[in-house]
């Protein structure tokens, strides 16, 4: 008899965004924050934006502290600016939050390229 | 020398030292810092370098030159084990908002990532615990780096930044661009406190019924001490002071009501208890401050001023957040407090509530067991804190001190029993209470104030970890330094505990030593052993007279404990007065 599959658990997860500068160090100083506090990522994304030399982070974390990381990814010296996007479920989290992202920046996304 | 000459990395890193205002650095020379060592000699007559003993007391050594004059401590390194040994003067940097430079060598280029000789991963290893770090691999780079470093660590928040300089990077020879355009766009720095923000808190504080500032160690690295008088003043308000907060009120003044939290007095817990309205400057809501968060304050709407905006609201529900230098904040709060300060009605109520913090203060404090307990021949803790508060506060040196202490219940005692008035005068390891921090922080704040007499306040457990730094102060030549060490043959803030809270259980509490006075004297100290309580204050002022670095090893009793104490997990205002009795238990 076969084992049941198993499906993803849809636990709540949160998204944050963060514009950074693209510099080697940054990705693990940021990833430190959620490390330090057992918080687990469980999606990530990371790409240049149309500003040269800086970079966008998009971090899908599941429940935890995600305010106190927010009030800590704003301090590292090479994070610009960092918010949250709308709460994102399922398997497709980072593409539905790129895509909410470029119908909130319409002009920075056409430049990109994303439609 | 001309700017369009070629520099060796290493050279421009002392330029850059030079440039950013630093005169003394600390460290120890090894292989993959050597280069820098070699341009250093060519800058001794700008940049003074001390030789310490272990990298960890050249760190401490920056941090008390650091915490005592406000300007950016350096230490050195080199790459490996020079680095490592860093790192808990870095960490406790860090908890402490201590402005540091940390340079550390590394192994060339080629080499990283390859577990070579002297390597290890430093930058990785820090990255929780600076304010931010660099990896130099190109001397180019050096010039921005280093003028960006020296920034970051005293800029806004300050804290310890580490840069790392691969050998190689040292010895490259470039023509060095000083044109240097400091680009932080993610670095926060002098944010204006809001008119609105300012005038919510101010009305607050003028509608109290019970208000009650809580002034930590932003206000007094803020420089904003004279502010917060002004204010309290102004508006007739009780002030608190943390730990690093200590010296920001003069402790006489009628509005100084003392410290707060684990180890505060009755009548200042009660007070930030009671209080309905809380203006926290400079502070960060501590767990040694607040006890259990959840209780903390409860009847009090907060004002949290702070330069770091992600302090507010972090730990407590804040009712008006400013955002603001202390200082900038508390002359724009005093300002509008000098509009209403002649009100009858806001001075009757500020009459009552200061009556009540009288009667607090009254009611408990001969319960306060030192102060109760009759003098003897044993040495006692407080006969030690006594001699030292009366020699400091005579007329030589009442303007002319500073104390610096090491962690455990003889900086307790320190902080509850000495006058604290002036700012910086209080130097020690707070968030993270580093043992062995005194001795070498000692160093540094007496080449930081040359003139004035630093008094290392020890237990007999930190001493032993750092205690080779005396011959650094001998052979620097520095006399302005007394050591004086409360000696109870335990570690006894540990043993406190086990006594309390673990079944009098002390295990690897008793502690052996060498007979300090002797040690101290093979390193080239004068020193004494103090062990009854008449010889006390004669010995201390010996030792204070002698024209050079000296110790004193006091024997006191080994079972005093520290009191008031608020057990872990409770609320500030349920406090032990002594083994067996407490207040406000079960409130």
């Amino acid at each position: 008899m076969q084992a049941a599959p198993q499906f993803h658990d849809f636990t709540p997860r949160q998204t944050l965004v963060a514009l950074v500068q693209d510099r080697p160090g940054v990705l693990n100083r940021a990833v430190s924050l959620f490390r330090r506090r057992g918080m687990n990522i469980a999606e990530l994304r990371v790409a240049p934006t149309a500003r040269m030399g800086i970079s966008r982070m998009t971090w899908i974390v599941e429940s935890g502290d995600v305010d106190g990381v927010l009030r800590q990814l704003d301090k590292l010296i090479e994070v610009l600016d960092v918010y949250r996007a709308e709460e994102s479920h399922g398997p497709d989290g980072a593409v539905e939050a790129e895509r909410r992202l470029a119908s909130i920046l319409p002009a920075e996304a056409q430049a990109d390229g994303v439609p | 020398m001309s700017e369009h000459h070629e520099r060796t990395g290493a050279q421009i890193m002392c330029e850059a030292l030079v440039r950013g205002g630093v005169e003394v650095m600390f460290g120890i020379p090894g292989g993959a810092i050597m280069p820098f060592y070699h341009a250093m000699w060519e800058y001794r007559d700008q940049l003074r370098h001390v030789l310490c003993r272990h990298e960890q007391g050249a760190g401490h050594a920056a941090e008390g030159y650091a915490r005592a004059t406000g300007r950016v401590g350096v230490c050195v390194a080199t790459s490996g084990p020079g680095a490592t040994n860093l790192v808990t003067a870095i960490a406790d940097a860090y908890m402490d908002s201590t402005p540091l430079l940390a340079l550390t060598g590394q192994v060339s280029g080629p080499l990283l990532g390859t577990d070579a000789f002297q390597e290890v991963d430093i930058t990785g290893i820090t990255l929780p615990i600076t304010k931010h770090n660099y990896l130099v691999t190109d001397a180019r780079d050096l010039p921005y780096v280093m003028a960006e470093a020296l920034h970051l660590a005293r800029a806004g928040r300050p804290g310890p930044v580490l840069v790392d300089v691969t050998k190689d990077a040292q010895l490259a020879r470039v023509v060095p661009d000083w044109k240097v355009r400091l680009r932080l766009p993610g670095h926060r720095e002098r944010p204006q406190p809001g008119a609105e923000a300012l005038d919510a808190a101010a009305a607050m504080l003028r509608g109290a019924e019970r208000p009650l500032v809580i002034a930590g160690h932003g206000v007094i690295q803020s420089g904003g001490t004279d502010a917060l008088l002004a204010l309290a003043e102004a508006a007739e308000l009780p002030v608190v002071t943390t730990l690093h907060g200590l010296g920001a009120m003069p402790a006489r003044h009628r509005l100084a009501l003392g410290m707060p939290g684990m180890h505060g007095w009755v009548h200042v817990n009660r007070a930030i208890q009671q209080c309905d309205v809380l203006l926290a400057v400079g502070m960060r809501f501590d767990d040694r401050v607040t006890g259990k968060v959840s209780t903390f304050a409860p009847r009090a709407r907060v004002i949290h001023v702070d330069l770091d905006r992600a302090e507010i609201g972090k730990l407590v529900r804040t009712e008006v957040g400013i955002e603001s230098d202390a200082r900038v904040a508390l002359e724009a709060l005093a300002a509008r407090a000098e509009e209403w300060r002649a009100e009858p009605t806001i001075r009757e109520r500020r009459a009552r509530w200061l009556a009540q913090l009288g009667g607090l203060r009254d009611t408990y404090e001969p319960r306060q067991r030192y102060r109760a307990r009759p003098p003897g021949p044993t040495l006692r803790p407080h006969d030690v804190y006594d001699a030292i508060n009366r020699a400091l506060h005579h007329p030589e040196l009442a303007h002319r001190h500073r104390v610096v202490t090491d962690v455990g219940q003889h900086q307790m005692w320190a902080a509850q029993l000495i006058d604290w008035s002036r700012p910086r005068s209080h130097i020690t390891s707070g968030g993270a209470g580093t043992m062995g921090f005194a001795v070498p922080a000692a160093l540094g704040a007496a080449l930081g104030c040359p003139d004035e007499t630093i008094v290392a306040v020890c237990g007999d457990g930190g001493f032993q970890m750092t205690n080779q730094e005396l011959t650094t102060i001998a052979q620097e030549g520095i006399r302005n330094v007394k050591v004086v060490i409360v000696n109870n043959g335990c570690l006894g803030m540990v043993r406190q505990w086990q006594q309390l809270f673990h079944d009098r259980r002390y295990s690897h509490t008793p502690l052996s030593a060498p007979d300090f006075a002797l040690l101290a004297r093979a390193h080239g100290w004068q020193a004494w052993t103090v062990e009854r309580a008449p010889m006390m204050a004669p010995t201390l002022a010996a030792a204070l007279a002698h024209d050079g670095p000296a110790l004193l090893d006091c024997r006191v009793e080994q079972e005093a404990n520290v009191f008031p104490m608020v057990p872990q997990g409770n609320a500030i205002d349920q406090q032990l007065l002594t083994e067996t009795e407490g207040v406000g238990r079960g409130a």
